[in-house]
């Protein structure tokens, strides 16, 4: 498990990045801090689902490949089973898992965006996340 | 009955006007020589007789000729299926002028009984006094293929014991059903065999057809038997089975094919995480430490950098066949503007040929429409012609791309290098698999992958994609793409894009069933 908190003012736009690899939580957490959001990084689906469901954030990074719970599920719960009132949290699909078009398209409709992380560096991710905010 | 009305109509009108030119003939001749022979009426009567005589031969000859056309064609047929050993060459029915329908359908029915009887022969023993349509079906069962009959309506007729147990029906269950409900088929090509069989149907009298790489699906989509499939259809057929359709099972041998592209694909995933992360580091490092390091570290940074994002590439392609290959390249085409996307293209690429020292030009005519094109798919299209025009670029440093409003309405776009050029005896295969044709992958290098996923991609556009070279000169690849009007039909109410799926399985009986 991995856990990285900032602790700036608490005006700033707050993340959640869900993701179980070191290192890419470590570059996430950085290039996002720089940009002025306040990340919080965990590596674990359950403990995932229990954050995001008692604590608000704006955006929600997830990733499909978990330990304890996987990312489709995690959407799934967020999305429909645990919460009341509904989340408000803009939910990102960051992973290098390769879909069957169907499931895919299935996660597409439930999250406001799909990132393939080889696809993309720490810095367009940035500019991912500006868009998703409206910044 | 039809046949026999038809023919003596037509008949009738060839002896009719055979007739009338006679005595036309005739008449003239009379008309002809009393102006010359005015003087002498002996001469005059005598030299018509014989002309005349001459000229009525002459028309009962074609007359006779005419209508034993068709008598003859037919007791060559029946000497034809007479023989066993059925050499020399079937009589063709096709182009008689007088009788052809009925003379095919009856040839049809000699060939019928004649291998009917050949076949009762072999099988009992006794010549044809047991029933035919008995042995008939008997004889198939003892083919190890599975093998289908269809009527012109498309029912199952004749069903072997192979065709049972390779689609899991008994044949009771399946006779006189509709042939599509029965075994679905998938193809790769665009002409499935509904679509063949509805122009032979309508165009011809016979014809055989094979297909490789047919597969029947599950629900999912799933294959579960791969096969070659020959069809061999004969109109008007009086037995009512109109096509004949094989099946030659392959579904081990392209399951490993499969497999190969699949384990490929297995493996290259797990680059993705790594290349994640150095790419992303390669970044921090740019960011922080790139202004102030000298110009030969900031070269070596880029060049760590290009190597990344070919790598991305690489991995990106590898990916994107397995997904050609199992269905699941679906793309959305949209309304786009085609230069904002080269030139976004082209940033990305500027990199990548700066370190090996090339420069890329664009050159975007003004009079471009907007394109339907999948933004990331055809991104990946430039990111490939472009990958390999500097990987054969050789010494010159130069990269023209440009594109115009071709002359069939399509946007054209060309990337030319002017490197070492293509050996005309690979061109053929460029657009190959590599995994289909080790022996071009060894004289072309990589190029065979992307060049297979760029048709790909171009193809589910709607476009077509090809080459131009000269060894030592360089080369040109084109693409066409569709302006975006000219497909806008196809988007439907509420959607913001019309999906294609790139080289995928076309259904057989997705054309007009319910």
């Amino acid at each position: 498990m991995d856990e990285h908190t900032a602790q700036p003012p608490a005006s700033k736009p707050s993340i959640l990045v869900i993701e179980d690899e070191r290192f890419i939580s470590e570059l996430y957490t950085r290039a996002l801090e720089k940009a002025g959001y306040l990340v919080k990084t965990i590596a674990d689906g359950e403990q995932a689902l229990l954050e995001a469901v008692n604590n608000h954030y704006d955006i929600i990074l997830l990733d499909i490949m978990l330990p304890t719970m996987n990312g489709v599920d995690l959407l799934y719960k967020m999305k429909n089973e645990h919460v009341k009132p509904a989340m408000t949290s803009k939910i990102i699909i960051t992973t290098n898992l390769d879909q069957k078009e169907e499931t895919r398209t299935k996660i597409e409709e439930m999250a406001d965006g799909y990132l393939i992380k080889a696809e993309i560096t720490p810095k367009e991710l940035v500019s991912f996340v500006n868009q998703v905010m409206g910044v | 009955m039809q046949y026999g009305k038809k023919y003596t109509q037509k008949l009738s009108l060839a002896v009719a006007i055979h007739l009338v030119t006679s005595v036309l003939a005739t008449l003239g001749l009379w008309l002809g020589l009393s102006t010359l022979f005015a003087n002498d009426t002996v001469l005059l009567v005598a030299s018509w007789a014989i002309s005349s005589g001459a000229v009525i031969s002459l028309c009962t000859y074609l007359i006779v000729k005419t209508s034993y056309k068709p008598l003859h064609t037919l007791a060559d047929t029946i000497i034809y299926a007479g023989h066993s050993s059925r050499g020399g060459v079937a009589p063709e029915t096709e182009k008689l002028k007088i009788g052809k329908e009925m003379i095919t359908a009856l040839a049809m029915q000699v060939y019928d009984l004649a291998s009917m009887s050949t076949q009762s022969q072999t099988i009992t023993g006794t010549s044809a006094a047991s029933p035919m349509q008995a042995v008939t079906p008997n004889v198939l069962d003892r083919v190890g293929l599975p093998i289908f009959g269809i009527d012109p309506d498309q029912n199952l007729t004749a069903i072997n014991r192979a065709a049972c147990e390779y689609i899991c029906v008994k044949s009771e269950d399946v006779l006189g059903k509709p042939f599509y409900d029965a075994v679905k088929l998938s193809f790769q090509s665009e002409e499935t065999f509904e679509i063949w069989l509805k122009d032979r149907q309508a165009n011809a009298l016979n014809g055989v057809r094979l297909w490789e790489r047919v597969r029947t699906t599950d629900a999912e989509g799933n294959a579960i038997k791969q096969f070659d499939l020959v069809a061999s259809f004969s109109k008007e057929n009086q037995s009512g089975t109109e096509t004949m359709l094989a099946i030659y099972d392959r579904t081990e041998q392209y399951k490993r094919d499969d497999q190969e592209i699949s384990f490929v694909a297995l493996a290259v995933h797990e680059l993705r995480t790594p290349l994640t992360i150095m790419k992303g580091y390669i970044e921090v490092f740019e960011d922080e430490v790139g202004p102030s390091l000298n110009p030969e570290l900031t070269g070596f940074m880029h060049k760590m950098q290009a190597s990344a994002q070919q790598l991305t590439a690489f991995v990106g392609n590898i990916l994107n066949v397995a997904r050609v290959e199992e269905n699941q390249l679906v793309l959305k085409l949209q309304e786009n503007n085609w230069s904002d996307i080269l030139k976004t293209a082209v940033d990305d690429l500027a990199l990548r040929a700066g370190v090996h020292g090339k420069q890329i030009e664009l050159s975007i005519a003004d009079n471009l429409p907007s394109v339907a094109a999948d933004r990331i798919s055809i991104h990946e299209v430039i990111n490939n012609l472009v990958d390999n025009a500097i990987k054969y670029s050789g010494d010159s440093d130069k990269i023209i791309i440009s594109t115009t409003l071709n002359s069939d309405g399509m946007v054209e776009t060309g990337v030319r290098d002017f490197g070492i050029g293509i050996p005309s005896a690979v061109m053929p295969d460029l657009f190959q698999k590599f995994y289909r044709s080790h022996k071009s992958r060894v004289q072309v290098g990589g190029t065979g992958l992307g060049l297979y996923l760029c048709k790909a991609v171009v193809g589910a556009h709607g476009g077509n994609i090809w080459v131009r070279s000269k060894e030592g000169e360089g080369s040109i690849f084109s693409f066409t793409l569709q302006p975006f009007d000219k497909v806008a039909h196809e988007q439907a109410a509420g959607e913001d894009g019309i999906m294609r799926g790139a080289h995928g399985w076309i259904k057989n009986h997705s054309l007009n069933r319910q």
